[in-house]
């Protein structure tokens, strides 16, 4: 359903989640918001404590399964 | 066709985002959630020392089917801003939880008074340029 997996991370979108396109991705100590738009991918928020390099693999891991990420969106804002 | 999509991002952007979530931190959130079978609701306790509950028929993103071992497994996300069920693939914000519990007028009403009491150096200017020009028009007495 609201998770989808990539490169050891785990994209969340919560349902009637308000707009841009967004996942979280959850780590020890904090959570990093990835929007999703234009073919492209990029921070939005960081809530709690990630670090710079978590966040750049996180990105990319991210970057591999936006049409995934974009199709359970859809779906969960339904 | 798959979509490769492009990372955008820079040193100063993340670093930004990186001090800006420490101070986020801060704010108000959830530290516990508890599911109460016997009364149907979810019980999420607030770093604030106050706590709030929502009925589980309001929360229509969780499937009619799950079972009650699956209702209950639930947790609060790390910063406390999220709740998420692990077995059912879903989760609520704490904001929107907020809003199910308080009624969306009532929590409304709740921001609106927050916001207005916000005094800003902007307000206070503004205050002073409107008192150069006479200040609020006088009330007229009416009998």
């Amino acid at each position: 359903m609201g998770t989808i997996q990539s490169r050891g991370f785990a994209l969340k979108i919560f349902p009637k989640d308000h707009e841009p396109v967004h996942a979280h991705v959850e780590f020890d100590k904090g959570v990093l918001i990835i929007g999703f738009s234009d073919d492209e991918v990029t921070p939005l928020e960081i809530r709690g404590t990630v670090r710079a390099p978590d966040v750049k693999k996180a990105l990319f891991a991210a970057a591999v399964v936006y049409d995934a990420v974009l199709a359970e969106w859809k779906k969960m804002q339904r | 066709m798959k979509t490769q999509a492009r990372v955008r991002v820079t040193e100063a952007q993340i670093n930004t985002l990186i001090a800006k979530g420490k101070a986020r931190a801060k704010q108000p959130h959830a530290i516990a959630v508890r599911f109460d079978s016997k009364r149907d609701r979810y019980e999420i306790e607030m770093s604030t020392g106050g706590a709030f509950a929502v009925p589980l028929r309001a929360l229509k993103a969780l499937p009619a089917s799950a079972s009650r071992a699956a209702l209950a497994k639930v947790r609060v996300m790390p910063t406390g801003s999220s709740l998420w069920w692990d077995t059912l693939d879903t989760g609520y914000h704490v904001a929107d939880l907020e809003v199910i519990a308080l009624g969306p007028s009532a929590a409304a009403r709740s921001l609106g008074r927050i916001g207005g009491a916000v005094t800003t150096a902007q307000k206070a200017k503004a205050a002073r340029e409107n008192g150069k020009r006479g200040g609020r028009p006088k009330g007229t007495a009416k009998a």
